[in-house]
């Protein structure tokens, strides 16, 4: 629908309308002398104009809705007398029914010009669905209606305060100006008692709610009131579902402070929510009132939700170690990430309270070995679908005997070796503790013991098991070891070539980056890293290297792989490869991907360059500033074969070493474990790692430059633009 | 081990966010998500100014449609912006999607989902602006085959909530060619409008 010559109608009409109105027709005749046609449907618009009214696409007129002045004025049988609060949708009143002599809340929506036909319904089934509803702990509804423009309903009016404010009392302490606190604080007896009834009456409550096919989905601690006597009542219904209504399939409820919301809640995509995101959300009020934190922080509550989606909280007692552990459980257990692994009704969750209350066993128990293990198989999918001979698993089955204690506070891991005709051989393993942030190794190895080496305590931590074969050569299998979880390393023992063939040597120093340097903080900088000699790839692993671990293992393909297994792609870079793709390959060849350091080590040169070159030759040096392109995943290959060398080539911007392309060309995973920054410290991802080096595309236009590009990436993640070299202790 | 001395997810330079949007682009979760913990504030900041003359206790939380926004930002899987320019137009191309489409499905009778109090609120702002949301985005449609400098400036002025000035920086082009061109293409959507009301 192009109207071709409309560029040039729109730049007239711009012009003519700086003009004043008056000069504006002389101007449009002058200019459009030889074209009536543009003549005329300029004067048109014109006109246009002068009709259209001022606030058409004006953001700043829109209308304030009218004051309700409510206050004094009668609802039904009830004389308003004050404000008590009000929310996004509407003010709560505090009014006296005269014959009754009794105090009641009213909850008033005033439709106005900014009011919905939605938020007028909404409203109502507000009062509806709580008529519905009998139960001790949720607040009776007595009578709603509507005065012209006033919606309203009445309800008891609860003396007391709500739990948030119980919250913050708690939290502020001893304060001098502390909000007094209903229940026991922390240091006073019947504190977690305390606690765990309260969460027990709400649970009861929205039991019951559920039994009547009303799921609240708005469960916060302003939502939950304490009387003065310390039982609690849900309130606020506001956004419940009435199954009636509409069933139980529909999300994307982005209603709310997010703290309280479901995984499914905050996945908005296809999982159903149903009560059990009541569950959750109750649990997570249970969880700040042990720890008077919420389980997930972030600077917005976008970065809150994406937590919500994809972390684990951490343990409520590692951040109020009075907790007792049953509590404990009882919280981990109704916020499980996915809801089937929740308690399976609200009214389960209060029974394992008032077990716990009556100090009896519960029925929850701990995050065992096996559900970790599921929780880590979920999350390692694709390295456990991989190769036969590499990898990783974990025993599933023989945990339930294990002392549960124990089995908590360590990491457990089986290693076994074994040769190319399957046979397993003996060897000795020993590991080492790897720091997250720099990636280096910190403190003594420790000796684990002989192979085939059978479920080894360790402290939980990211650790190198270093594997001595029987003909002395050291192989790596660096792995994230998890408390109360036993993980097998199964290696093979590499054929008998020289590792080092094709490797430089880089020699040892301190690395030590400023911050001063990049335009943006690292998770290196400002640290003294002792980086010890290493060999390193002196070219990035080829699709002819990687062709023949795939066909030697059975490893699953990089998607596209069809296209570039081709003599002629042989030297070039691989690609798609994922850090878990990469790991295995390492592993096969008896190696190990760098760390960030080694490679920035090398990559910046001994003067502290930025570059393994001087900044000002990298056009020469480096296969780099090549245009960025979106390109759709099915056309990649078609930019990578366009843009990608050779890994031999660009001698002349070798490391000082002789390793090439390390700026450029193809992007490379380290096997440095992604921290993200945090106020005051850095925050471990242990499923990310950090690539390193940028691909072709990387630009000159000052930033890149300033550094080497590292981030985290999914283990799953792999792209057209991301590759990989190996490295190996030089005392290996 | 020091803290930070300041947030990487708040790049001070151009080439830093570039550097970011480069990530974002290549699918990168940490820096998809670190754009919209840089951006959100911003985008908060558009959808309050809309509510900001309703009374105190109306005051609605717009965070609700930005998550809304985000989320399908991140859904539809089209993380191809290439600049900061480009990931605003997305932004802003989003949250025009999102009140289209709870107005369509205002229309047809399809249940809107209830609980989105605020974007119905904003819809009712958007109304009032445009005279018909619908109508508006074909004409907003329209406007981009033919005069696509000046659908660019609609779509960051009145659904990305910035200003001329931030436009023209966005842009690289003078707040006075950006205004002149904001006028004109002001008065044909309302030409388009009508014309396609007349229909």
């Amino acid at each position: 629908m192009s109207e071709p010559n409309s560029e040039k109608l729109a730049d007239l009409l711009g012009r003519a309308l700086d003009l004043p109105p008056g000069d504006r027709e002389a101007y449009v005749e002058r200019m459009c002398a030889d074209d009536p046609a543009m003549r005329a449907e300029l004067l048109r618009l014109l006109t246009l104009h002068s009709n259209t009214p001022d606030d058409f696409l004006s953001l700043d007129k829109t209308r304030e809705p009218e004051d309700a002045g409510l206050v004094g004025a009668q609802l039904g049988k009830f004389q308003i007398l004050r404000e008590l609060g009000h929310g996004g949708v509407g003010a709560v009143y505090l009014a006296r029914q005269p014959g009754l002599e009794r105090d009641v809340a009213i909850k008033v929506l005033v439709e106005g010009p900014g009011t919905s036909a939605t938020q007028i319904e909404r409203f109502h089934r507000e009062s509806r669905a709580t008529a519905k509803l009998t139960h001790p702990s949720i607040v009776p509804v007595y009578d709603d209606g509507q005065v012209g423009p006033v919606h309203w309903f009445a309800m008891e009016y609860i003396e007391g305060q709500d739990l948030q404010v119980e919250i913050d009392a708690h939290r502020k302490g001893q304060a001098p100006n502390a909000r007094a606190a209903i229940l026991p604080r922390r240091e006073e007896t019947g504190h977690f008692v305390a606690i765990a009834r309260v969460c027990a009456e709400i649970a009861e409550a929205l039991h019951h709610a559920h039994s009547k096919g009303v799921v609240h989905r708005d469960v916060k601690p302003g939502n939950i009131l304490l009387r003065p006597n310390g039982h609690a009542l849900i309130v606020d219904f506001g956004i419940s579902r009435d199954r009636a209504d509409i069933g139980l399939t529909k999300t994307g409820d982005t209603q709310g402070t997010p703290h309280y919301m479901s995984p499914e809640q905050a996945r908005a995509v296809s999982d159903p929510v149903d009560h059990r995101t009541d569950v959750y959300s109750l649990g997570v009020v249970l969880y700040e009132l042990l720890t008077l934190h919420t389980p997930f922080r972030g600077r917005t509550e976008f970065e809150v939700i994406l937590q919500i989606r994809d972390r684990e909280p951490v343990p409520p007692r590692r951040l109020n170690p009075k907790t007792p552990r049953d509590l404990e459980t009882i919280c981990l257990k109704a916020m499980a990430k996915r809801a089937a692994a929740r308690y399976r009704t609200a009214e389960a969750f209060a029974r394992d309270l008032r077990l716990f209350l009556g100090h009896e066993a519960i029925e929850a128990r701990p995050p065992g070995i096996g559900d970790r293990a599921a929780h880590w198989v979920r999350r390692h999918r694709v390295a456990l679908g991989a190769s036969m001979l590499l990898v990783v698993g974990l025993f599933v089955g023989r945990v339930v005997t294990e002392a549960q204690a124990h089995a908590r506070a360590q990491a457990r891991v089986s290693v076994e070796l074994r040769d190319a005709a399957g046979g397993v051989v003996r060897g000795t393993a020993h590991a080492q503790r790897l720091d997250l942030r720099s990636g280096m190794p910190t403190g003594e190895r420790v000796y684990l013991g002989s192979l085939p080496l059978r479920d080894a305590g360790l402290e939980p931590g990211y650790y190198r098991v270093l594997v001595t074969a029987p003909d002395g050569r050291v192989l790596t299998y660096t792995r994230d070891l998890r408390a109360g979880r036993l993980e097998l390393v199964r290696g093979a023992v590499p054929p008998p070539t020289d590792r080092t063939a094709g490797m430089v040597q880089v020699p040892g120093g301190e690395l030590y980056v400023s911050d001063l340097e990049a335009g943006q903080l690292s998770q290196i900088d400002r640290l003294r890293i002792p980086v010890a000699t290493f060999w390193l790839d002196a070219y990035e692993v080829t699709n002819r290297q990687y062709g023949e671990f795939l066909r030697a293992t059975g490893h699953p393909a990089p998607t596209h792989w069809d296209e570039l297994r081709f003599p002629e792609h042989d030297n070039l870079p691989v690609v798609r490869v994922g850090w878990t793709d990469a790991r295995a390959y390492a592993e096969w060849v008896g190696k190990r991907l760098p760390t960030l350091a080694e490679l920035t080590w090398e990559g910046r040169g001994r003067e502290a360059r930025r570059l393994p070159f001087p900044d000002e030759l990298v056009a020469t040096h480096a296969n780099s500033s090549h245009p960025r392109v979106v390109t759709p995943s099915n056309e990649a290959t078609a930019v990578y074969l366009s843009r990608v060398e050779p890994v031999d080539s660009r001698a002349i911007g070798r490391s000082s070493n002789g390793a090439h392309h390390l700026f450029g060309n193809v992007a490379e995973w380290t096997e440095s474990v992604f921290c993200h920054p945090l106020e005051g410290g850095w925050d471990p991802r242990p499923a990310q790692r950090l690539a390193f080096g940028f691909a072709w595309d990387a630009t000159t236009n000052g930033h890149d430059l300033r550094y080497f590009s590292h981030f985290g990436l999914d283990s799953q993640y792999a792209n057209h633009k991301t590759g990989f070299r190996l490295a190996l202790d030089a005392a290996h | 081990m020091q803290p930070p001395p300041s947030q990487p997810s708040q790049p001070e330079s151009p080439e830093a966010l570039e550097s970011l949007l480069e990530r974002a682009r290549r699918g990168e979760r940490e820096a998809i998500d670190c754009l919209y913990s840089l951006h959100y504030p911003e985008l908060r900041a558009i959808a309050r100014r809309f509510m900001r003359r309703q009374r105190p206790h109306h005051t609605l939380r717009p965070t609700a449609l930005l998550n809304e926004a985000c989320l399908r930002l991140l859904r539809s899987g089209s993380n191809t912006w290439t600049d900061e320019r480009h990931f605003l137009r997305a932004a802003a191309a989003t949250m025009r999607h999102v009140l289209v489409d709870y107005q369509r499905r205002n229309l047809t009778g399809e249940r809107v989902p209830e609980e989105r109090v605020e974007v119905d609120r904003l819809l009712v702002v958007y109304q009032e602006i445009t005279g018909d949301v619908l109508a508006m985005n074909i004409a907003f449609e329209r406007l981009r085959g033919s005069f696509p400098r000046g659908a660019e400036i609609v779509e960051l002025h009145v659904f990305g909530g910035h200003e001329f000035a931030e436009i023209a920086a966005l842009t690289g082009r003078s707040e006075r060619q950006v205004f002149r061109d904001w006028k004109s293409a002001r008065v044909l959507l309302r030409d388009y409008m009508e014309r396609e009301r007349a229909q």
